[in-house]
């Protein structure tokens, strides 16, 4: 039973995935899972299994379903179909109280009629625990986030920063097998979001539970996760490490979401042995072979992503050579951005985002004129239409 | 320039001189009857008139010497009582109900529990009147306690409506995540958290009842309230005595709305 309270258990030094079940079944497994509201469908059907000790972040725009699939998995919400195992249990039918899975939500959500202390032993408490085995865990945790000696304040007297800690603690009270996390540093200001970031990552590891976390935020969710789960519209787009999404992503959306801004339309001219011949209205682009890519013929329309990260910048020195992967250009702005540096470029019929380490950035101002050039590993071509997962 | 400055700012000045100028007017129109009758309560002279001569318990030995005012007071304790009580168990769970859900009807539901409020209380009591002889009720302290509960209901759910309206459903989510079933949510987060509001509620409800007069009036048997008492004596002689009542019933009153002020005001900051 998840419901019973495992206060001798270790806080700290497990080793990732260590102190799940041993079970072959995955953590979280949903299959055909739907919601539909009265007209709109907020989660089309999807399949998702999610291992041990995993950390997997949903990752998407306001209103894509990310919430929605999420306080499913809690129970908050019930699914139009479908079903959804915990460690090969089924709990679809299941009210939130008795699913071993605890949520953090956006907002603290803390007790107010009750100190830091009884907020987070809440749960605990209603299980009839010990009152000193309550009182030491709850020490321990707040241990856990540097918050030792609040117990006996008021949940008024803590900043949003210490709050949300709370909240994070009283849904680790409960020892839940999976821990839900509904934007919890949405609220926060940049430097606190920045620390609780590291802070999660760090209880994540030390504690070995797999955690899935929803957010907007896209640099949140490739710095903190094993696997991200790219949605649009109520339906996964794309689903791997943040290595892979970023490196290939499947479709112009999730490129753009990703902060991937050079996405560009063309037409293929040729299909060479090792890779494409592109046509993008004039400029001749050679790219390699990408996985995605795979059945592509001479005349299909695609589209194409050059990493800002890719592209070489540099002044233009006379007329040019023509060739492929190269395009001229005026530096439209010049962004500072600590250990980089982001230039605006804009092309013939096109705007470029190029961006350069700090230590490797000349000293080009608005109105230059440069080059610019990417390798075939810099592009990533997409077919139009992008294949839905199934 | 200057000239213009010291114009506006004298402006300004005497535009708050006027605010608090016509507030002051409003709380001398509001409270002066009040004053003087609290005042002519402690005069010696019997024919209330200024100048007054000079001051005295007397009136107030008067009233506690009289048994119809004490039993008015008791009776008028009595029948308060048991009108916040039946208020206050009939109306929590109306309240929770209407304010947190919404149904076919509840709108129409809404309506009918607030509408004892609009209508003239003479109106109420004359109805009522006619319905307990419909019934071959005896009029006596049941009845008042009936008519009261129903001119009382409609202010109970407004004032509890008000907090649990503003509720942050998260908590109860929240509650519910960390294990807790129907009534441990009920126990543990709903209940404490609007306990203070139910409590004023069932405060303003007794000062209600303590001096309502047109539904007692017509639904009242042979025992009389406070009010009542007053009535009755104010229509055989118009002397000190019933403002020494009418004292008595005011600092009731506001024993009861300072209270009701620490519950209501302070579980809301």
């Amino acid at each position: 039973m998840g419901a019973e309270l495992r206060a001798s258990r270790p806080l700290a030094g497990e080793a990732p995935g260590g102190p799940a079940a041993p079970s072959a079944h995955p953590a979280v497994e949903l299959k055909g899972i739907e919601k539909r509201f009265l007209t709109q469908v907020a989660v089309h059907p999807l399949d998702l299994s999610i291992a041990p000790g995993e950390f997997l972040t949903l990752l998407g725009p306001s209103g894509c379903g990310k919430t929605t699939l999420l306080r499913m998995i809690a129970g908050l919400e019930l699914p139009s179909a479908g079903s959804v195992s915990v460690f090969g249990e089924d709990v679809t039918d299941r009210p939130p109280n008795k699913r071993p899975l605890n949520l953090v939500f956006q907002k603290a959500t803390l007790f107010p009629h009750l100190s830091v202390a009884e907020n987070i032993g809440f749960g605990p408490k209603l299980r009839r625990a010990d009152r000193r085995e309550v009182a030491a865990k709850v020490e321990s945790l707040l241990e856990l986030v540097d918050l030792a000696g609040y117990g006996p304040r008021r949940v008024n007297e803590l900043s949003g920063g210490q709050a949300q800690r709370v909240a994070l603690v009283r849904a680790l009270a409960n020892d839940p097998k999976v821990l839900l996390l509904d934007e919890p540093l949405s609220a926060l200001d940049l430097a606190i979001r920045r620390q609780l970031q590291r802070e999660l990552k760090d209880i994540h590891r030390r504690l070995g539970m797999t955690f899935i976390y929803v957010t907007h935020d896209q640099e949140e969710a490739l710095s903190m996760s094993d696997r991200v789960a790219v949605m649009r519209d109520g339906r996964i787009q794309q689903l791997g490490s943040p290595v892979e999404i970023y490196r290939n992503p499947c479709s112009p959306f999730v490129a753009r979401f990703l902060g991937l801004v050079n996405v560009i339309d063309a037409v293929v001219k040729d299909v060479v042995a090792d890779g494409l011949v592109l046509d993008a209205a004039g400029l001749t682009v050679r790219t390699g072979r990408s996985a995605d890519a795979g059945s592509v013929q001479a005349g299909d329309k695609v589209s194409i992503v050059v990493r800002p990260d890719c592209i070489d910048l540099s002044p233009l020195r006379g007329a040019g050579a023509t060739g492929a992967n190269r395009v001229e250009g005026i530096v439209a702005d010049v962004r500072f951005a600590g250990s980089v540096v982001h230039y605006g470029v804009s092309t013939p019929g096109r705007d470029w985002q190029v961006s350069v380490p700090a230590n490797h950035a000349g000293d080009l101002v608005a109105g230059d004129a440069v080059e610019l050039t990417f390798g075939e590993a810099g592009c990533v071509v997409m077919a139009e239409s992008p294949k839905q997962p199934a | 320039m200057n000239l213009l400055r010291a114009t506006r700012r004298q402006l300004r000045r005497r535009r708050i001189g006027a605010l608090q100028l016509y507030v002051g007017v409003i709380f001398v129109i509001l409270f002066f009857p009040i004053v003087v009758l609290v005042l002519f309560s402690f005069v010696r002279s019997g024919d209330m008139r200024f100048p007054i001569t000079g001051f005295t318990l007397s009136w107030y030995r008067e009233v506690f010497s009289d048994s119809s005012v004490l039993s008015g007071i008791v009776t008028s304790l009595e029948v308060a009582l048991f009108v916040g009580l039946i208020v206050t168990v009939i109306g929590t769970p109306a309240v929770m109900l209407l304010s947190r859900s919404r149904f076919r009807g509840s709108g129409a539901v809404t309506a009918l529990i607030l509408a004892p409020a609009t209508l003239p209380g003479i109106v109420l009591g004359v109805s009522l009147l006619n319905l307990f002889g419909d019934l071959k009720m005896t009029l006596s302290l049941v009845t008042v306690t009936v008519g009261q509960v129903i001119y009382c209901i409609p202010f109970f759910y407004l004032i509890v409506n008000a907090r649990l309206r503003n509720f942050d459903r998260q908590l109860e989510e929240a509650a519910m995540d960390l294990g807790a079933g129907p009534f441990q949510r009920f126990r543990r987060v709903i209940a404490p958290l609007t306990a203070p509001a139910i409590l004023g509620a069932t405060l303003v409800v007794l000062a209600l009842s303590w001096d309502e007069f047109q539904i007692t009036f017509f639904t009242i048997g042979d025992q009389s309230t406070l009010p009542l008492v007053i009535w009755s004596r104010a229509r055989r002689v118009i002397d000190p005595s019933v403002n020494a009542i009418g004292a008595l019933m005011i600092a009731g009153s506001l024993v009861i709305v300072l209270i009701t002020r620490r519950f209501i005001v302070d579980s809301y900051s």
